[in-house]
C-alpha cells in the first residue's frame, strides 16, 4: 500500500472515530444544560440520559410528511447532519490535531456548517408553512450577521498562530498556553456571544419555546416527525458541542494530548470533558440569567460581539 | 506533533468530500425505515388553510435583513386606504413598498457607465469599414517586420 492511501486511510479511521465520538456525547451535554438549568429554577430536570432516550423514541416513531413536501424537504435533515457531522473532522478535540486538517481549516469549517444552515433553511420552506419560512427568515439574518462575526473572532486567533488550520491553532494555544493576552479575552468574550447565537441559546433564541411566532431554530423544525425530527436534533446538538470544543481548542488547550498513549489520551478526555463542562455553566447561568432579546435586538448583540473581535484583531495587529 | 495526514494534502479537498458522503450516508442509515410507510397529511397551519397567498413570499424572507440594514437599503413604504362613505369602510388600499438600490445606484452603475463610455472611445477604432481594418492588417504587418529587422 502506498504511504498516502494509508495516511488517508488512517486519517479516515480517526475521522470516523472523532465523529462517533462527538455524536455519542452530544445528547449528553444537551440534556446536562437543560438539568443544571432546571436546578436553577428548583425543578427536577430530566435524568441524564434523557438525551438518548429522545433520540431513541424519534428514531423509532412513525414519520410524518407534509402533502406538499418534495425532495428538499427530506434532503434537508440529511445534508445537515452530513454537514455538521464532517464539520467534527476539522475540529482537534483530544489530540492536538484534527483527523482531516490537512483539507481546510476555519473556512471550510464555517462553510461547512453554512451549508447544513442552508439546507435546513430551503427545507423549512418547502412545506408552504408559514412558520418553518419564517424561522429560517429570522435563521438566515442571524446566520448572515453571525458569520463574519465568528470569522473575525477566529481569525484573530489565526493571525497570533500564523495559520487558519484548526490542528496548527490548536498546537499553537498549547504551546503558548493560556496566556490572558487582552486580544484572546476580547476574541473569547465575542465568539461566546457567536456560539449562543448559533445554537439557539436564550438571549437569542428559546430552545424550550412553544411559542411559534417566537420560534427561531424550532419553527424551521415545525414540520419534521420522527427519525428526519431526530436527524435535526442530534446534529444541533453535535453543532453545539463542536462550537464549545472550538472554545476550548483556542483558548483553554490545557490538557490536550499531544501523542496518541493511552494514559495521555484519558488525561485530554478528563481535562475536555471539565473544560466543556465548565463552558456549559457559563451557557447555562447565560440562559438563565437572561430574557430572550426581540428579534430586531439581536443585531446589537451580535455587533457587541462584532466590536469585540475587532478590537481584539487590532490589538494583535499592535 | 505533526499532523498524520500532512502528506496526502494534494487530494485533501476530495478527502473531505468523501467525509460528507460518510456523513450523508450515516444520515441514511440512520433514519431508513423497512417496515412503516410514510404517512402523507396537509401541512399544519393552526388550522387555518394554507394556500399560495399565505405562503412566505421572498420579500418576507428578506424582510429582517433588510430592516437591520436599513441605513443602506432606505426601505420607503406607504399604504393608502382609500374610503368613500367613512374612514371605516374601506373601499381600497393601496401599497406601495421600495428600496433604495445602493449598491446599483452607487456601485454597479458608475463602473458601467465608466466600461461604456471607455467603449464607446474605442468605437473609433472599429468601426465597420473593411478597409479600415485591412490598413490595421497591413500596418501590423510592417510593425512586426521592422520589429523584426531591427532586433535581426
Amino acid at each position: 500500500m502506498t504511504p498516502v492511501l494509508s495516511d488517508a486511510l488512517r486519517a479516515f479511521g480517526l475521522a470516523a472515530l472523532q465523529a462517533v465520538f462527538l455524536l455519542a456525547m452530544a445528547p449528553l451535554l444537551k440534556t446536562l444544560i437543560k438539568m443544571m438549568k432546571a436546578r436553577l429554577q428548583n425543578r427536577q430536570g430530566p435524568p441524564l440520559l434523557q438525551g438518548y432516550y429522545d433520540l431513541a423514541k424519534l428514531l423509532r416513531k412513525e414519520t410524518v410528511r407534509s402533502e406538499t413536501a418534495s425532495w428538499v424537504f427530506v434532503a434537508g435533515p440529511r445534508v445537515y447532519f452530513a454537514a455538521a457531522v464532517s464539520a467534527t473532522t476539522l475540529v482537534p478535540v483530544l489530540i492536538s490535531a484534527a483527523p482531516l486538517e490537512a483539507a481546510g481549516g476555519v473556512l471550510l469549517l464555517v462553510g461547512t456548517l453554512a451549508l447544513g444552515r442552508f439546507a435546513l433553511a430551503t427545507a423549512a420552506l418547502d412545506t408552504g408553512s408559514p412558520f418553518g419560512g419564517m424561522g429560517s427568515s429570522r435563521d438566515m439574518t442571524i446566520a448572515a450577521l453571525a458569520e463574519p462575526a465568528l470569522m473575525l473572532g477566529l481569525f484573530t486567533s489565526g493571525l497570533a498562530a500564523g495559520t487558519l488550520n484548526l490542528g496548527a491553532l490548536a498546537r499553537s494555544a498549547l504551546q503558548h498556553g493560556v496566556t490572558f493576552h487582552p486580544s484572546d479575552v476580547l476574541a473569547f468574550a465575542g465568539l461566546f456571544i457567536i456560539v449562543l447565537a448559533e445554537t439557539g441559546r436564550v438571549p437569542v433564541d428559546n430552545p424550550a419555546t412553544h411559542l411559534e411566532l417566537t420560534m427561531i431554530h424550532e419553527a424551521m423544525l415545525l414540520e419534521y416527525s420522527g427519525p428526519d425530527l431526530a436527524l435535526v436534533e442530534w446534529a444541533s446538538a453535535v453543532k453545539e458541542l463542536l462550537y464549545l470544543t472550538l472554545l476550548v481548542d483556542l483558548f483553554m488547550p490545557v490538557g490536550m494530548a499531544t501523542s496518541a498513549e493511552p494514559v495521555a489520551l484519558l488525561m485530554a478526555l478528563v481535562a475536555w470533558a471539565g473544560k466543556v463542562f465548565v463552558l456549559a455553566i457559563a451557557v447555562t447561568i447565560t440562559e438563565s440569567m437572561n430574557a430572550k432579546l426581540r428579534l430586531f435586538r439581536v443585531p446589537e448583540l451580535v455587533s457587541i460581539s462584532l466590536g469585540l473581535a475587532f478590537l481584539a484583531l487590532t490589538i494583535r495587529f499592535l | 506533533m505533526t499532523s498524520p495526514v500532512a502528506s496526502f494534502d494534494h487530494v485533501a479537498p476530495a478527502v473531505f468530500g468523501l467525509a460528507l458522503l460518510g456523513g450523508l450516508a450515516a444520515a441514511i442509515l440512520l433514519s431508513a425505515r423497512t417496515r412503516r410507510v410514510i404517512r402523507r397529511e396537509p401541512t399544519w397551519g393552526c388550522g387555518g388553510i394554507l394556500s399560495a397567498r399565505t405562503e412566505y413570499t421572498s420579500s418576507a424572507f428578506s424582510k429582517p435583513l433588510m430592516m437591520v440594514f436599513r441605513a443602506v437599503y432606505r426601505p420607503t413604504r406607504q399604504v393608502e386606504a382609500l374610503a368613500q362613505v367613512s374612514p371605516y369602510f374601506t373601499q381600497e388600499v393601496r401599497y406601495r413598498a421600495e428600496m433604495e438600490p445602493t449598491f446599483e445606484r452607487y456601485g454597479y452603475r458608475p463602473l458601467l457607465r465608466a466600461v461604456l463610455g471607455v467603449a464607446s472611445g474605442m468605437k473609433v477604432l472599429q468601426a465597420g469599414s473593411l478597409h479600415a481594418y485591412l490598413g490595421y492588417v497591413l500596418a501590423m504587418a510592417v510593425c512586426l517586420m521592422l520589429l523584426v529587422w531591427w532586433r535581426g
